[in-house]
């Protein structure tokens, strides 16, 4: 039995379309991610090649399609090629990272502001959110830092994978990726509420309220075991309480 | 931009069939197999058990271990450099701690040894592609950890040891659940975004053969959330990171067998480096681009298990390799995005496993090697699968009812990544069931460590300064890893192998560089009369076009 | 519809947590903008520069969306700032067709702007929409004692075609005061800069203003000022050698003159209850 296939090593018989890596023309079969057109066409991926899920954003790319003005943005595992597709991979943006102590800052859009004040330079443009992979609005969530609601601007930048393209477009200068990941961070550590229940549970573990137990367990023979995970009662399962 | 116009027609019509059951099996619980069907189920239908897929392996500790073929092609190969062409008495990395792996175990063991004390400038993490590039940021279903009041570290390690089919090592299951609190904490104390309810408290849910809901989600981006924020704590602290620059080579001292450093390549400028260190932490991953029995995968790019290859060599032994895990869904269609992952969270929050003619075929739950074998069984078995237009097969994955039980909008708020990754190609998940097929997900062996996350050697004692975590890592998850436990196993060993290599660190000089060991084990092959054809570690797959390759000339290496 | 500007979601937050308490009382519904950005702050003078129009011209077509919802047109600010800049960028774009089509077309993930937003500031709906005469029969506790100097700056009343009175004289916020039962304080500086950004880059300017508007106010007799805008407040508040009058936003005092005081910052009432001669 042929259990599934393995990437680029079946030929197809398929309708061949002309795509232009940097400028030079490939013919590469209908259908492919522009990685993997990119790979038939013989590129071996050293830069520009991450999860090949659309997960790291290792992989933006920028196109156009033929005569069409308008600039295209996409991730190359994602998305398929088109003929007359012209495009550019971004590999890196460059953009320093700022260091800062997390645990000694405020949860605050100053605080925000201060580590990156290029954020308040932004012009409503809304070019980010138009190049976004990942359709998130971008601007909107820049906007929210500036009126002071890190907690929006948290959650509609939660599906942000760093790509960098929204900062390689800003006529402000500003380093999105950079200044949602802050944000985040400050939410997560001082704007959520903490989980009680978590940490009773870690004090009681540091008291050595399982030790005793574990110990057992871990010197349990193979049929004891057996017997327990057998007999051991399942939750059902529950409807998410928001 | 959606490109593909969502389904053919024909796979439109076999969707009704599953609309007309829908109502029914939302009332409906599929029983759960007993021991022996579970016994029959895998000996019959998964891949591991398949005989031919594997050989013993013929050099080295571990002598006689059976491992898939692609794995011993690996480790019977010889090495990529000449030992006597590198120059090892200039050295250009000299730290305590080098790291190799930039993934959620190598981040985690960083923090974790500059905690213990060590200074960031005398950390060093060597990647192969760019920090955070690994299979972590690709997980998207949870975490494990028992600290609900209705749970236990009692009941998870029963299911780990349940999942794992009794194989693991007792203590280290032990470490991975006594910790998974205090991990918890640490990571929302750094920030991570936990999904929790008004009040502040965890929302979890339940993971194939787990007996309590102790998933924790970030969404159904965990792996990505927690990934960047450990980057983003490393990057502060100012540790060193080395980029594009895997290690080829491991180095040993001669006198101590200890290891000492390694031999680090610059995939850019070809050039090498010697990087020396009191303490080496192995954390590279796993297999996943060695698409076992031609499988396709959910891994990485550089999923090659380099950092088993160059263990075995040190002496390290290995266990477990014979299991490798199948994530029971990968995507079927479209083509573009075959082996992709859909989370195990979908579920957990109640899709079910639908063949051809609407109807279950195995609880959802069950373990991933269950779940996997029954998928495998009904396409191939029982042909009841669905055949896509390019030949693949599959079962449906109904999500429409995942709006059903919970409500609206469901999956768009937990589930983006899979809402994302199917609208991108015209298809709705919220509307429309998707198509899934087992996919080579998870490494289930590797290395073995012990509760201080040292290597162990073929007699079974450390091997001085030599610690390993994650993936790379065999004896935690035993024949199979449960949901939720690997993001919780880079974590919790990850920090036991920074502190234990802090430890080391502090009460050690700098060995001798060396690659006696190579030397040694390219002899043994030899013996063992392996040709040299093969060379290791692989570091990337090839995946470039057949017609290109053919007539591709190495005229001069740029 | 209303249209907050930043400094009321953040430094400013009881200016407009009065003036909504205020607007219900009198029977307005100030619906906030489902989605709105930064206007841009200061009306870019060099018109030319299309780019820092949109900002201001894409809250026009967030109202424009908003106003087919709920059939009103008017765009309600209280921060003067922000009136002054949306209500010129509206008259730029309602004015010069080309330049419109140019923001259009640039915004194209957006509808056409269609120019058919009136922006209006908070005091000229209770001038106009209101009136007078009905904020005083709603007044149940008149501001006694209490002597105001009227302070409208500069964006509230200049350039002439936009202000919402006279440049030189206005009244607006005289006639307010007194329907609220308190003494309006003639005084010469009323419209006079405060300084506005200069606090950033010359700070001694400010301070100046601040000094002589202070000086001028408690020499003819008030014993509070009122502003509109929230830079104005800043900038009257430095700490400088001039007396130590209150500035207080007109929303606060009308949130105790309507009886909607409660979501008063509590040291304001503190002042203003002291002056009136009552202990709260």
């Amino acid at each position: 039995m042929s259990i599934g296939k393995v990437e680029g090593k079946e030929e197809k018989k398929m309708k061949m379309v002309r795509i232009y890596i940097m400028g030079k023309m490939y013919e590469v079969p209908e259908g492919l991610t522009i990685m993997k057109a990119m790979e038939y066409a013989g590129y071996r991926f050293i830069r520009g090649c991450g999860c090949r899920g659309g997960f790291c954003g290792a992989c933006a790319t920028v196109y156009r399609i033929g005569n069409d003005y308008k600039l295209y943005t996409g991730l190359a595992c994602q998305t398929t090629v088109q003929d007359g597709m012209y495009l550019v991979q971004i590999p890196f943006v460059p953009a320093e990272k700022p260091r800062y102590d997390i645990d000694k800052l405020r949860p605050t859009a100053s605080t925000v502001i201060s580590i990156f004040p290029e954020v308040t330079r932004c012009v409503a443009c809304n070019t980010c959110t138009k190049s976004c992979p990942q359709d998130i609005e971008v601007m909107d969530a820049i906007q929210a830092i500036i009126r002071g609601d890190l907690i929006k601007a948290a959650e509609l930048s939660f599906d942000c994978i760093a790509c960098g393209i929204c900062s390689m477009r800003c006529p402000a200068e500003i380093v999105h990726y950079h200044v949602f990941q802050l944000v985040r961070r400050l939410y997560g550590k001082y704007l959520a509420k903490k989980a009680k229940h978590l940490e009773q549970r870690v004090n009681e573990i540091l008291q050595g309220k399982y030790a005793e137990e574990l110990e057992k367990l871990t010197k349990m023979s193979i049929e004891e075991l057996k017997k327990l995970y057998e007999t051991r009662e399942i939750e059902k399962v529950e409807v998410i309480k928001r | 931009m959606s490109q593909v116009a969502g389904y053919p027609d024909y796979m439109k019509k076999l969707i009704e069939k599953v609309e007309e059951t829908r109502d029914r099996r939302l009332r409906e619980e599929y029983r759960r197999v007993t021991p022996e069907e579970k016994e029959e189920l895998l000996r019959k239908w998964h891949p591991d058990y398949r005989p031919e897929g594997k050989r013993p392996l013929k050099v080295g500790p571990s002598k006689g271990l059976i491992v898939p073929h692609e794995v011993a092609n690996l480790i019977e190969a010889y090495p990529l450099i000449d030992p006597r062409q590198i120059d090892l008495s200039r050295v250009d990395y000299d730290v305590d701690i080098l790291i190799i792996g930039g993934g959620g175990a190598g981040a985690s063991a960083a923090i974790w040894a500059n905690i213990s004390g060590i200074p960031a400038d005398r950390i060093m993490i060597a990647t192969k592609l760019r920090f955070g590039d690994a299979n972590t940021k690709m997980a998207q279903g949870g975490i494990q950890a028992a600290d609900r009041p209705e749970d236990s570290p009692i009941l998870h390690f029963i299911d780990v040891m349940g999942g794992g089919h009794f194989a693991n090592k007792p203590e280290l299951v032990r470490r991975l659940v006594e910790d998974a609190p205090f991990i918890i904490k640490w990571l929302e104390d750094l920030g991570v975004m936990f999904d929790k309810d008004a009040e502040g408290n965890m929302i979890e849910v339940t993971g194939g053969g787990a007996c309590r809901r102790r998933l924790h989600a970030c969404k159904d981006y965990t792996g990505l959330e927690i990934m960047r924020v450990l980057m983003d704590e490393t990057l502060n602290r100012g540790i060193q990171i080395l980029e594009f620059s895997p290690a080829i080579e491991l180095l040993t001292d001669p006198d101590t067998g200890a290891v000492t450093g390694a031999v680090l390549w610059n995939l850019e400028t070809k050039e090498y480096y010697i990087a020396r260190a009191k303490a080496v932490v192995l954390a590279t991953g796993g297999y996943g681009r060695l698409h076992i029995q031609g499988f396709p995968t959910t891994n990485h790019y550089g999923a090659t298990m380099d950092g088993v290859v160059m263990a075995y060599r040190v002496g390290a032994r290995l266990r477990d390799l014979d299991a490798t895990q199948y994530h029971p869904t990968g995507a079927a269609y479209p083509e573009q995005i075959v082996g992709l992952l859909v989370t195990e969270k979908c579920r957990s929050l109640g899709a079910q496993l639908v063949n051809i003619d609407g109807e279950q075929f195995i609880y959802p739950l069950e373990p991933r090697d269950v779940v996997a074998s029954a998928i495998i069984r009904e396409c191939y078995g029982r042909n009841k699968g669905i055949i896509t237009p390019t030949g693949m097969r599959g079962v449906w994955l109904d999500t429409p009812m995942i709006e059903e039980i919970h409500g609206k909008g469901t999956i768009q708020r937990y589930l983006s990544a899979v809402h994302r990754m199917f609208n991108r190609f015209g298809i709705d998940p919220t509307k429309e069931p998707v198509l899934v097929f087992p996919t080579l997900h998870y490494m289930n062996g590797g290395v073995e460590i012990n509760v201080k996350a040292q290597v162990l050697n073929g007699k079974g004692e450390p091997i001085p300064g030599f610690f390993a975590a994650g993936e790379v890592c065999g004896g935690v998850h035993g024949k199979n890893r449960l949901m939720g436990n690997s993001l919780l196993e880079i974590t919790v060993f990850g920090r036991i192998a920074g502190m234990s290599a802090a430890e080391h660190v502090k009460n050690s000089n700098p060995g001798k560089l060396s690659l006696v060991h190579v030397e040694r084990y390219v002899e043994m092959l030899k013996e063992a009369g392996i040709p040299p054809k093969r060379k290791a570690p692989m570091i990337l797959p090839e995946y470039r076009g057949e017609k290109v390759l053919s007539r591709a000339l190495p005229l001069f290496t740029l | 519809m209303y249209f907050p500007g930043c400094t009321l979601k953040t430094t400013a937050l009881n200016y407009e947590e009065t003036a909504l308490a205020v607007a219900r009382k009198l029977g307005i519904e100030l619906i906030e903008l489902e989605r709105w950005n930064c206007c841009g702050v200061v009306f870019n003078l060099a018109v030319d520069s299309a780019m820092h129009h949109v900002a201001a011209v894409r809250d026009l077509i967030r109202a424009q969306q908003m106003s087919k919802k709920i059939g009103d047109n008017r765009l309600v600010t209280l921060c003067s700032m922000c009136f002054n800049t949306l209500k010129r960028v509206n008259e730029l774009v309602k004015s010069d067709y080309e330049k419109l089509e140019t923001i259009n077309k640039f915004m194209d993930e957006e509808e056409d702007y269609q120019c058919e937003i009136e922006v209006k500031h908070f005091l000229e709906i209770l001038r106009d929409d209101i009136g007078f005469e009905t904020i005083e029969k709603s007044t149940t506790k008149p501001l006694k004692n209490l002597k105001v100097a009227p302070y409208y700056g500069c964006t509230l009343v200049r350039p002439k075609d936009i202000g919402i009175d006279s440049p030189e004289n206005p009244q607006v916020i005289e006639n307010l005061v007194q329907a609220i039962g308190a003494e309006p304080v003639k005084f010469p500086y009323k419209v006079k800069c405060c300084g506005s950004y200069d606090i950033v880059y010359d700070r001694k300017i400010a301070e100046q203003r601040a000094i002589e508007i202070r000086k001028a106010a408690s020499r003819w007799g008030a014993n509070v000022i009122v502003v509109t805008c929230p830079l104005c407040h800043y900038n009257l508040s430095l700490q400088v050698r001039a007396p130590e009058i209150p500035i207080v936003y007109f929303t606060e005092l009308m949130a105790i003159a309507l009886g909607v005081d409660e979501v008063l910052d509590p040291q304001v009432r503190r002042i203003i209850y002291s002056i009136m001669g009552e202990i709260k």
